[in-house]
């Protein structure tokens, strides 16, 4: 019986199919049933499986100027071809040529549902912008390895085409795509935890199991100039919502927040979701972490000019750092047009 | 201190006409136990099972796990503080140890309060995340007396087809059921009694071998190493309630204190409510305490250690810190030490800070910890950057077990019909029906896998990024 063989196509730029260099990069998006370039070699490491049925080509400065257009003509093309893998790239280290790669393969990776596979180095400026959304194997930095990046992307392809499981970030050598997985190993914690302090004390090399993070450094806001005519708004991440939770916010990982009429959360109808804390005392009264009562005292004794009379609330529970920022970012453009001028942030 | 433990090998668990213990089986009689816990006055019933690795059973409602283990000989109270209001405190002389089992105590808490709907599988790939899956389990579903008033409220909730929220706590507040703390005081008392018994009734046979973890002896050539156990947050606390933990005292208020290493090993501390990510069997196995032991007089001369308590208020966290910085630096003068912690992130920052103080003195430090959220990459997960600690991570605590669906079984133990369990999803709960075996809908977290989330660092499992 006779097996199907798979579907390939291939990305790549005006430098790779050899129709030139920088002079070329405008040169629109054409396409070749052929294997051109690096595709011949995708075609040979993948021939037991599969054949490229089409070599999609387009000048970098082309794709980068007129990205929709070029995605649009593009995904046209690579859809006529029905394939079952798309293959961008490698672009190595390339700049355009990495974020056209990727902003590509998102398109069709969302439209078409197929696995799409880059190959970019680590200085790639994609890199951060598209490691989630599609598999990008690490490369080295230039065309002089292209033959190992050929492998490396067709062996991770190969796994997701024939149903084998695809393994950790480190083991098959993409870049981490932000998830998180439980595997068991060899040694208990306490059995690790034990060999890195030996490291550490005899004075050898030891590798943290996990790194430091690089926070980000923020800018204190500058004092509030006048507080008595100033509009104040309380915000938290405590997690405090009417009792019908209607936007469905999550008592841990959550992602998204609520905006709520402050006088009827407090005083009418709340809980705490927040799974991180004995909601007893919030529960019992809700000013412990929305200060109304504080506020409104300041308020008439004319110490603050007003208080906002609704809250922004969202769960800070094992929030990522990510969703966090966007989440802000989300409350800000809404307290920035109310004209609020500080903020009261309260958490648990 | 010197702690003899001598370990009697169970191969398996059968019901019988007495409690005895012959060729490797240990023979229950339910009856007997019954009998033993008569005089608590809030118990109504227990419910016995056996489970065995590869069952294809589930046990829910899980709150803790025992190790049954009694002292040998005069003079030594089991469970010291606990169980007992005079007594010698623990970590001495002989214990008996029953290994290749658990105790499972189950039951259905109202959550006024959290719930974790902590679940074991005996088969399939959910039991590759728990180690008690490899254990034979005497699974004790503890019925109290108030139990039936919960079921009929649970019951009216259920009808009610509730949303999370006000409602479902509300049928709970009018219930006139048990204060938590008492309920959880009954359910420790009777699950360390029942196990203390079991271990007892063995003792006219010889144990299979013997341990002894012994650390009198100093050895000025190797480098000296200490261990900083956290041991409770207050975050989780049910309705307020502080658990009485250690020798039957609350400490979630204590700053830190020195206790010597056998005693956490042998019954100083005992799990009051849900196992907290921290079984009881965790705290008699305590991990990074026994490895030490085993390393002591060969790679490291190990000093003793300290337990700590978490604060969610600055100052109290910077002295807990700097106490435990200087107990390490002056009062053990250690080359190395080992942090463990419990769930949560102000755990993660007052076990980190206090490494921190460590590594300002001098001291080498590894830290095990978890990452918290699986959509993320492990250098974000970090909200502690100190990077003179080496850090282990042993779990991401919000991810998931395994990757299939959960196996449909033959029996379910544990919890009441109809008893509501948290779900992740929606903040309220989710209603598990015993008859419909399968009704448990919500994600399988890994926190919900007895065991998996090991904090004492016993389990052989991490985060890995993909």
């Amino acid at each position: 019986m006779e097996t199907k063989k798979l579907r390939i196509v291939c990305y790549i730029n005006q430098f790779f199919a050899q129709i030139g260099g920088e002079e070329k990069a405008d040169v629109g998006v054409s396409v070749k049933k052929d294997p051109i370039g690096p595709a011949i070699l995708f075609d040979q490491t993948l021939k037991d499986i599969g054949d490229v049925v089409g070599t999609v080509i387009c000048g970098d400065n082309y794709f980068m100027e007129k990205q929709d257009q070029a995605i649009d003509e593009a995904m046209k093309i690579i859809e006529d071809l029905r394939p079952d893998i798309l293959f961008v790239g490698p672009s190595f280290t390339a700049g355009r040529y990495g974020m056209n790669c990727g902003a590509l393969a998102k398109a069709v990776s969302k439209k078409l549902r197929i696995p799409c596979i880059a190959g970019m180095n680590d200085e790639a400026p994609a890199v951060p912008i598209y490691k989630q959304e599609i598999y990008i194997l690490k490369t080295a930095g230039s065309a002089r390895k292209l033959k190992d990046a050929v492998e490396a992307m067709s062996g991770l392809g190969r796994k997701i085409l024939t149903g084998e499981r695809v393994g950790s970030a480190a083991s098959e050598g993409y870049f981490i795509r932000n998830r998180l997985i439980n595997e068991l190993g060899e040694k208990t914690a306490s059995q690790r935890a034990i060999e890195m302090l030996k490291k550490k004390l005899n004075g050898e090399e030891w590798v943290s199991e996990i790194e430091a993070p690089k926070y980000k450094k923020i800018e204190p806001p500058k004092e509030l100039a006048d507080i008595k005519n100033a509009k104040i708004a309380i915000v938290s991440d405590g997690g405090y919502v009417p009792t019908s939770n209607p936007d469905k916010i999550k008592s841990a990982a959550a992602s998204t927040f609520g905006r709520y009429e402050l006088d009827h959360l407090v005083k009418e109808d709340g809980m705490v979701i927040h799974a991180g804390y004995d909601k007893v005392y919030v529960n019992e009264n809700p000013n412990r972490l929305l200060p109304r009562d504080a506020m409104k005292e300041l308020e008439e004794q004319g110490k603050i000019g007003s208080l906002a009379p609704y809250t922004y609330i969202t769960t800070g529970n094992v929030m990522s750092v990510g969703i966090a920022e966007g989440i802000g970012d989300e409350i800000v453009k809404g307290l920035i047009s109310d004209q609020i001028d500080a903020v009261i942030l309260t958490s648990t | 201190m010197k702690l003899t433990m001598e370990k009697l090998e169970v191969k398996d668990i059968q019901f019988a006409d007495a409690t005895y213990f012959e060729d490797g089986i240990l023979y229950v009689c339910k009856e007997e136990l019954l009998n033993h816990v008569a005089d608590e006055p809030l118990l109504k019933e227990i419910e016995f099972n056996i489970v065995r690795p590869g069952d294809s059973t589930r046990i829910i409602e899980i709150l803790d796990a025992v190790e049954p283990r009694c002292k040998v000989g005069e003079g030594y109270d089991n469970w010291p503080g606990h169980l007992s209001e005079s007594f010698r405190t623990a970590g001495q002389g002989t214990t008996r140890a029953l290994k290749g089992m658990s105790v499972l105590t189950c039951n259905f808490v109202p959550s006024r309060i959290m719930r974790n709907g902590i679940t074991l599988d005996m088969s399939g790939e959910y039991a590759d995340y728990s180690p008690y899956s490899k254990l034979i389990n005497l699974v004790m579903e503890v019925k109290l007396t108030d139990d039936d008033k919960l079921k009929a409220a649970i019951k009216t909730a259920a009808e009610a087809n509730y949303e999370p929220g006000e409602e479902i706590l509300g049928f709970f507040a009018k219930t006139d059921s048990i204060p938590t703390e008492e309920r959880f005081e009954a359910i420790k008392r009777i699950k360390l009694k029942l196990s203390t018994y079991i271990a007892q009734k063995t003792l006219d046979v010889e144990a299979d071998s013997v341990e002894v973890f012994d650390n009198e002896t100093r050895y000025p050539n190797l480098p000296r190493v200490a261990y900083a156990l956290q041991l409770v947050t207050e975050q989780y606390n049910c309705d307020g309630y502080s658990e009485s933990m250690f020798y039957g005292y609350p400490i979630q208020d204590n700053l830190p204190w020195v206790v010597e290493p056998t005693e956490v090993l042998d019954g100083a501390i005992a799990q009051c409510s849900y196992g907290r990510y921290m079984l009881t069997y965790e705290i008699q196995n305590a991990a990074v305490i026994m490895d030490l032991f085993r390393e002591h007089g060969k790679s490291f001369d190990f000093v003793g250690m300290v337990l700590t308590s978490v604060s969610s208020e600055a100052k109290r966290r910077n002295l807990t810190s700097q106490m435990v910085g200087n107990i390490m630096k002056e009062t053990f003068k250690v080359d190395g030490a080992i942090f463990t912690k419990c769930m949560g992130g102000a755990p993660t920052i007052c076990m980190g800070l206090a490494a921190s103080a460590c590594e300002d003195r001098g001291i080498h430090t590894v830290e095990i910890q978890d990452a918290f959220n699986p959509i993320n990459n492990l250098n974000s997960e970090m909200i502690f950057d100190d990077i003179r600690v080496g850090k282990i991570n042993h779990a991401v605590s919000f991810g998931s077990a395994a990757v299939g669906n959960r196996l449909v079984m033959d029996k379910i133990y544990g919890g009441i019909p109809e008893s509501p369990a948290w779900n992740v999803s929606n903040g309220g709960f989710t209603v598990y029906n015993k008859e419909n075996v399968n009704s448990f809908e919500s994600p399988v977290l890994i926190g919900q896998v007895l065991g998996s989330i090991a904090y004492l660092g016993g389990f052989n499992m991490r985060a890995v990024e993909y």
